[in-house]
């Protein structure tokens, strides 16, 4: 056989390769075609019965064995089967059921009765590249999810779907936003600034799950935009398998680097003559679950003094440091009211109109945010016979979030169907067409963020301007004059153009959405077919293209861009992936048993982004390009090409010993020619060691295995272009106007800079090793599992983009360099403590709980810490000798024993304060300690009354004396801004005394640090420290380095170890016997939360949110949007 | 027999590889591998400009209380938190961005025989030096810009810098002035500061010869003023306000001048204190250039003016005003107090002038003796008006450091603060601190640079 799919053809490139393969596709059809032959024959029949229940069984598969020929036993439980020649034994099969093996003789009739399968020992997972195996071969860790329980989440996104359900699984959405993105991380980071998320691959096709996004867009402001698995439609999915190390990834090889996420969708069931409708509908609504708490006491102003928007002196306005609300009125003022506000002029006493005045008010800022709604149909039809199966679904989801206009819509539209060409060769294809997007609103460290605009407004400042419809009514969030209102007001900075400083968050939904539409189409091809009776041969070619349109509008006066803005930015990705696959079979003996797999992948990525930015409109609120006065555009291309051979053998003794052994050869065009090929191989063996002690079900431990595996890994890193040092065109900014600056071409001239990247021609494979050993126990006929996993993993010379002094000239080169290392283990514990089957109520209890330790053993050379993402000041990195994910900043100067230095020379500004350090370190880490999810479910099923069950989900993040930190920088500025609430206390602090001992009073040592000293004493007061008259100590000490603008940021970093009720939901599913003789066969209803409650210290928002989304840099918060909790009630019926 | 098939079908496929997996996928659709001299040095000009205008020009500019932070991050560096953090910029723009491509110009030229481009990019790099070594006294030149895997270059004492900018300017002379300028020469498109003019670049480097001599004012006066003085002789150094070294910017948001794009995004400084008391007290009519046409300056509130923060407002490298002042002081220094007092009034003339100021005004400007005395002018005359002049630019605060003119009042900042608290020299930058090996060691804001003698 081998002639006819192993040859290649010698040409390049991507078109000659995919005639080579389907030449090679002609060639295995004609050998099928002119293979089939008759032979003697003779049929089988009889019944399946159900031990247990004596019931015939539908659905059961009958397989001759060593022959690819099968069937499946009707209503009544009969089946009909021909006997090829020398066929001797039929095989039963049927999820939940004990297998069994009958040698038919010269019988022409077999009645068969299945036993339960209590020890589930039959159960089949789906592996990697789709291939389907009893769970008990497997040598490595694997956690299937099933799709009723995905679809349980009422996620939108099926990333955050998994989160808690999966042990050494960590997932954090980027917010609550409406189409943002999920960040997922198996068994810790891998890599030091690529791809640490793992590989989707669905019905064995991989997908893309990258959330892109360029120039201004790309930064720690703009929108949070989708990480594109959100494109998959929860619904569709029959079952995820989470493939979490080395072994059980190995013939993914370098895609599956961060392990892989194996989704399988619902198909119909070949060889059953049957149609299947289902309906479902959900509605969902959603609410903010936590937001920072802010000050009502305290007005508008600066040292005490009242600040309104209007006012000459802008420092006063900028802030929320003024007098008590108490103790300002508002007056009518005719032009303030026209302009500012309309509910009046608020004054002091100092005013003449204050006597005249009424009781000023606080607004609650909150009341921004709306109820959120979801939406969501689903209707497929499944429908099969003897010749194959075909389903077709259509879903629907609209999602309008918390924030007013923010959506998301996303439809899915999928075809997938197989057809039986003959006994031995099957065809089977699928298209998935998607289409989502939405409008999204500016968030984050930008100055159209809506957070940011909202919860730095004075308490006193009606962001509504006293209308009822803000959302909507102009009046709002615009004045008069066009210009934009926002509390402080408006600063010119030239002729034409003015800026707030802040958009009104109502300025931004209305005035700088940004809009995204992916179109995107999931095509696959599958040719199975069995020359023989011992070889299987699958051809797997699919695609995922998808084309992303995004525009990006800012209206002429947004403190973003106030000469206005328009952004078209487009992605095109494309990816193309093959597999072909032979898998051999043979039994050596009856005890011993073999099958080797050999297989070909080739795997392309093509990435391209066109960016225009354009600038200064000259129509008002017209958003195209053609209407700016300048226009940038860029364009980025990246690609990627691989190409593999691999192969794997299985060996089995009995059902007691199990032994599989792979290898895997991968070229790739990342790295140099030279450089460029793989070689990982790995193993692992199983050992079910009660077939020894001839263990039955009944048994204490009637089941139990001991797994170890070990595989060598690779990468390449997949930075694209690195070989050389690069002239790119030039642009430029300085932080402060990181959303503008420079960019070339300038005044007609082009420009080109040394690219900041040094080249290095000489990079080579990455490589790494992974040990994993487990245990699988099952008691008391399974009413109690525990499966427990501990491994290690090891990868040494990971590419990455090093940083440079910028003495050198440049900013980073990419070396192979760094090491780093995971170690962890994870625990999975089923339990049903309650069966009664009279009653027909059970409860099942699963809990899964994992522990990560990563160590990043080292960097580059020079290199002890990398940044990754976050501020100057306060940053979220790698560091050597640390766990991947440090946040990183100032702390305070503390002596050898641990206590603060507190300034004591009376002379000092900062007297009776601490004292910071100057260099930045180590503040904690952003990955917990230990992660764990509980799920209890309960059920009641009888026949006349349904089936009712109710499932909740409790997840656990615990982060210990370092762990699982978070930057809090919007509280931290909020300080400075005087609008949190803390900062209200704060500033009424009497005779304060900070913990620490005073500077003079420690011993200096001779390497700098200091020991010793005596308590600190130095009470502070609002105008008074020590002996110095001061005002506003307090204002001014948070306005300093007490507050978030201040060179210290360790105040700031706070724990976010969390209890929360992740998930409670209650289903009721009617009667069977409600529907006899109706067109209805099922009726569910269910009624879910998410999220529903949330236990942490941590001030802000809730913690499961990233400023940077589904990135590498985890654990900031900066405005980011804040999370949801919803409540969900839908419909299923099945016809 | 399986596993020889297996053997056959993979080595077979190995040879696969090779068409699949083509070395040109990874060939840069993006970016070329090298750029001709011509498109390189407008883009190191204006990134020059661009700092200048930028993070030097601000973060000087609020220890000289020409400006005053009002808000968020700009409050913290107005009151003496200058931190590591904040300065890597300014040194990434000055290093990555124009000084390495300044040194690739001139090794380009250096191949290709182009004296007029190398003479250009010697000039912009000793500027680019000077103002570096300015901030951060000892720094990197002789083993910077090598790239991997010389990644560490070593700090070199400000003393040979010094030495270093004074001989690139040299040879730029000379290269400006050869008889043959080479087979191109920089035209209107390629030289975005002077057009292509090379005499004009000539003016300036003597400009420039006649600024880092005089720096050295505290380690050696007479023999700054001197070597000030000769590289002026003559009438050499630039000669008129047409002839200024800066850098245009544009009004498209994308060519912005950086105080303008500041404001527009950030807006956190206003005109500071020292500038506004002197401006009033002497009714200086540049006040409405220097503002958004304020009359009389309010300290914290008067808002960046056209003249150096309008959208396409040039930034100043070296000015005919500065060069006055130059010679003035250097004369002064000499006890030439005639010529010293000539210098001064024109330089003061230059000033009003360039900012647009009627003849009229500048004559009662400058007929007020609290501008330009009757008799003998005195340093702190030429110092304050040259710190009104080159208001925005770095050049005043080491003006301040050289001369203690103006005398800035650190109370204007914090409320007990002393002059030893006022920042003399920037930290390190923290990238350096992390990814230089031969980094120097962690230096407090308050210590002074070699040349600023106590």
């Amino acid at each position: 056989m081998k002639h006819s799919i192993l040859l290649c053809s010698s040409n390049n490139g991507n078109a000659s390769t995919l005639r080579a393969i389907a030449g090679a596709l002609v060639a295995l059809l004609f050998v099928v075609f002119s293979g089939v032959s008759a032979f003697a024959q003779k049929t089988v029949n009889g019944k399946v019965i159900n031990d247990a229940t004596k019931k015939p069984m539908p659905g059961v598969t009958v397989k001759v064995k060593g022959f690819q020929r099968g069937t499946i036993t009707k209503q009544d439980g009969s089946y009909s089967i021909v006997m090829p020649e020398g066929a001797t034994t039929l095989s039963f099969e049927s999820i939940g059921m004990k297998k069994q093996e009958i040698a038919v003789g010269d019988k022409d009739n077999i009645d068969v009765s299945l036993k339960e399968d209590v020890m589930l020992t039959e159960e089949v997972v789906v592996t990697a590249i789709g291939v389907s195996q009893q769970k008990k071969s497997l040598g490595y860790a694997i956690q299937e999810v099933k799709g009723e329980t995905v679809l349980q989440a009422r996620e939108t996104n099926l990333v955050s779907a998994l989160a808690s359900r999966v042990a050494g699984v960590q997932i954090t959405n980027s917010s609550g936003a409406a189409g943002g993105s999920a960040f997922i991380q198996i068994r810790g980071a891998i890599s030091v600034t690529g791809q640490n998320q793992p590989l989707f691959v669905i019905d064995g096709i991989p997908i893309d799950n990258s959330s892109l996004a360029n120039g201004n867009l790309a930064n720690t402001g703009s929108v949070a935009f989708s990480n594109r698995a959100v494109d998959i439609n929860p619904a569709d999915i029959e079952s995820m398998s989470v493939l979490k190390g080395p072994a059980a990834t190995a013939i993914y090889g370098l895609q599956a680097a961060g392990g892989a996420v194996v989704i399988t969708t619902k198909k119909g069931k070949e060889g059953v003559s049957a149609v299947n409708i289902n309906f479902s509908s959900m509605v969902g609504v959603d609410n903010v679950n936590k937001l920072p708490e802010l000050q009502t006491t305290y007005a508008q102003g600066l040292n005490g003094q009242l600040g309104t928007p209007d006012a000459a002196n802008a420092a006063l306005r900028f802030r929320s440091w003024g007098p008590r609300v108490s103790d300002i009125l508002l007056v009518d003022d005719a032009e303030y009211q026209a302009n500012w506000d309309r509910n009046g002029r608020p004054v002091t006493s100092s005013d003449p109109r204050f006597a005249s005045g009424r009781p000023a008010r606080v607004y609650d800022h909150y009341q921004f945010f709306q109820t959120g709604l979801r939406f969501e149909n689903n209707i497929s039809m499944v429908g099969s016979n003897q010749f194959g199966s075909y389903t077709v679904s259509v879903g629907q989801l609209r999602q309008n979030g918390v924030v007013p206009n923010n959506t998301f819509d996303r439809i899915n539209f999928r075809v997938a169907g197989g057809y039986k060409v003959s006994e031995n060769l099957k065809l089977s294809g699928s298209m998935n067409y998607i289409r989502s997007g939405g409008n999204r609103i500016e968030q984050g460290s930008n100055t159209s963020g809506v957070m940011l605009g909202l919860t730095r407004t004075p308490p006193t400042f009606d962001l509504t301007n006293g209308v009822s419809n803000p959302t909507t009514n102009p009046a709002a969030y615009r004045l008069p004059s066009g210009l934009p209102r926002s509390f402080r007001g408006l600063v010119q900075v030239s002729p034409t153009i003015f800026t707030s400083g802040f958009d009104n968050p109502y300025w931004t939904v209305n005035e700088n959405p940004l809009r995204d539409q992916v179109d995107r189409l999931i095509t696959s091809f599958d040719l199975s077919w069995q020359p023989t009776s011992w070889m299987d041969v699958v051809w797997r070619v699919g695609r995922d293209g998808y084309n992303d349109r995004r525009q990006q509008r800012f209206a002429i006066g947004s403190a973003t861009a106030p000469a206005g803005r328009v952004v078209q930015d487009n992605w095109n990705v494309e990816q193309l992936n093959s597999d072909i696959l032979v898998t051999m079979r043979g039994d050596f003996t009856d005890d011993i048993k073999a099958e080797l797999m050999v297989g070909q992948n080739a795997f392309s990525r093509f990435e391209q982004n066109v960016f225009i930015q354009a600038d200064q409109l000259a129509v008002p609120e017209f958003y195209s390009i053609n209407n700016a006065a300048v226009q940038v555009p860029s364009e980025f291309i990246d690609r990627i090409r691989r190409l593999a051979v691999f192969g794997e053998a299985r060996l089995r003794y009995k059902e007691l010993l199990y032994l599989n052994l792979r290898a895997r050869n991968e070229w790739t065009t990342v790295l140099d020619p030279s450089n460029n090929s793989f070689f990982t191989f790995g193993g692992d063996v199983n050992f079910v060691f009660t077939e020894l002690m001839e263990a039955d079900q009944d048994s204490f431990l009637p089941y139990g295995k001991v797994r170890l595996s070990y595989g060598t890994v690779g990468n390449d890193g997949a930075l694209t272009y690195a070989a050389n040092t690069l002239w790119a065109r030039a642009a430029f900014s300085d932080g402060w106007t990181g959303t503008q600056g420079i960019q070339f071409p300038f005044a007609g001239s082009p420009g080109f800079t040394q690219s900041a990247r040094f080249g290095n021609p000489s990079l080579r494979p990455e490589s790494g090793a992974s040990l994993e050993a487990g245990l699988d126990l099952k008691f008391f006929r399974n009413r109690l599992g525990l499966d427990v996993t501990y491994y290690r993993d090891n990868r040494t010379n990971l590419i990455l983009p090093a940083p440079l002094a910028r003495s050198s000239g440049f900013a980073n080169t990419v070396l192979n360099a760094a090491e780093m290392t995971n170690e962890g283990v994870e625990v999975i514990l089923n339990a049903r403590p309650i069966e009664l089957p009279e009653a027909g109520f059970n409860w099942d209890i699963s809990v899964n709980w994992s522990r990560n330790v990563n160590n990043v053993v080292q960097l580059a050379p020079n290199v002890s810490n990398i940044f990754l993402a976050g501020f100057a000041g306060t940053s979220v990195r790698a560091v050597a000798g640390q766990q991947y994910g440090t946040i990183f900043g100032t702390a305070w100067q503390r002596t050898t024993e641990g206590q603060r230095l507190i300034e004591d020379n009376p002379m000092s500004p900062n007297y009776g304060f601490p004292i910071i350090t100057t260099e930045e370190t180590v503040l904690g880490r952003v990955v917990p300690d230990w992660i764990s999810g509980i799920r209890n479910t309960f059920t009641f099923q009888n026949s006349a009354f349904g089936m009712l069950s109710l499932a909740f989900q409790i997840d656990i993040r615990e982060g210990g004396p370092l762990g699982a930190r978070m930057w809090n920088g919007t509280v931290a500025t909020l300080d400075n801004y005087g609008t949190s609430a803390r900062s209200a206390t704060i500033r009424e602090r009497q005779n304060f005394v900070f913990d620490g001992v005073g500077r003079s009073t420690a011993t200096r040592n001779a390497d700098g640090t200091f020991s010793g000293g005596q308590a600190n004493t130095i009470a502070i007061s609002n105008d008074r420290v020590g002996n110095l008259q001061r005002a506003n100590v307090w204002q001014n000490w948070l306005l300093g380095n007490g507050g978030g603008f201040g060179a210290q940021s360790v105040d700031f970093v706070e724990n976010t170890s969390w209890v929360r009720l992740r998930e409670a939901t209650l289903t009721y599913q009617l009667p069977a016997s409600t529907f006899e003789g109706s067109l209805v066969k099922s009726l569910s209803v269910f009624l879910a939360g998410r999220n529903l409650l949330l236990f942490t210290q941590y001030t802000g928002i809730d913690p499961e949110t990233n400023l940077t989304g589904a990135t590498n840099g985890q654990g900031l918060e900066y405005y980011n949007m804040p999370n949801t909790r919803s409540f969900n009630f839908g419909i299923n019926v099945g016809f | 027999m399986l596993a020889v098939a297996a053997a056959v079908a993979v080595m077979s496929l190995q040879s696969c590889a090779l068409p699949w997996v083509d070395p040109v996928i990874n060939i840069s659709p993006n970016a070329p591998t090298d750029a001709p001299v011509a498109a390189i040095l407008p883009q190191a000009q204006v990134c020059i400009g661009y700092v200048m205008g930028g993070d030097v020009g601000r973060y000087t500019s609020l220890v000289t209380q020409h400006h005053r932070g009002v808000d968020r991050q700009h409050t913290n560096l107005w009151q003496f938190q200058i931190q590591e953090a904040d300065v890597n910029t300014a040194w990434n723009l000055l290093y990555e961005g124009s000084m390495n491509d300044l040194v690739r110009i001139i090794e380009k030229a250096n191949a290709q025989n182009l004296p007029a481009y190398r003479g250009i990019a010697r000039i912009q790099l000793a500027n680019c030096l000077g103002v570096a070594t300015d901030l951060w006294n000892n720094i990197p030149y002789n083993e910077a810009f090598q790239g991997y895997p010389n990644t560490s270059p070593r700090y070199q004492p400000q003393e040979q810098i010094y030495q270093v900018v004074q001989s690139l300017l040299d040879s730029a002379i000379a290269d400006l002035t050869a008889a043959n300028p080479g087979a191109i020469t920089p035209g209107t498109q390629q030289d975005v500061v002077y057009r292509g003019n090379r005499a004009n670049w000539v003016r300036a480097a003597w400009s420039l010869k006649a600024r880092y001599a005089l720096h050295l004012s505290k380690v050696n006066a007479m023999q700054a003023a001197t070597q000030a003085l000769a590289a002026l002789q003559g009438g050499r150094g630039i000669n008129a306000n047409t002839a200024d070294c800066q850098v245009p910017f544009g009004t498209a948001p994308t060519e912005n001048n950086p105080w303008f794009q500041f404001m527009a995004q950030r807006g956190d400084i206003r005109i500071g204190p020292q500038m506004t008391r002197m401006m009033n007290t002497l009714n200086d009519p540049r006040r409405p250039f220097y503002s958004q046409g304020d009359a009389m300056l309010t300290d914290g509130r008067s808002t960046l003016g056209p003249l150096y923060a309008g959208p396409a407002s040039p930034v100043p490298l070296i000015t005919f005003v500065e060069t006055k002042f130059i010679e003035a002081e250097a004369n002064l220094i000499l006890g030439n107090q005639a010529a010293a007092k000539t210098a001064f009034t024109d330089a003061v003339r230059a000033s009003l002038q360039r900012a647009g100021v009627s003849d009229a005004n500048a004559m009662a400007y400058m007929a007020q003796p609290t501008v330009i005395p009757e008799g003998n002018i005195t340093l702190q005359n030429i110092i304050e008006q040259k710190y009104i002049a080159l208001y925005s630019q770095m050049e005043t605060y080491n003006d301040w450091r050289r001369t203690g003119f103006p005398v800035l009042d650190p109370t204007q900042v914090l409320p007990n603060a002393t002059a030893s608290q006022i920042p003399r020299r920037w930290p390190y930058p923290q990238d350096e601190r992390l990814f230089n090996a031969n980094f120097p060691g962690v230096v407090e804001i308050t210590q002074r640079v070699w040349w600023d003698r106590p």
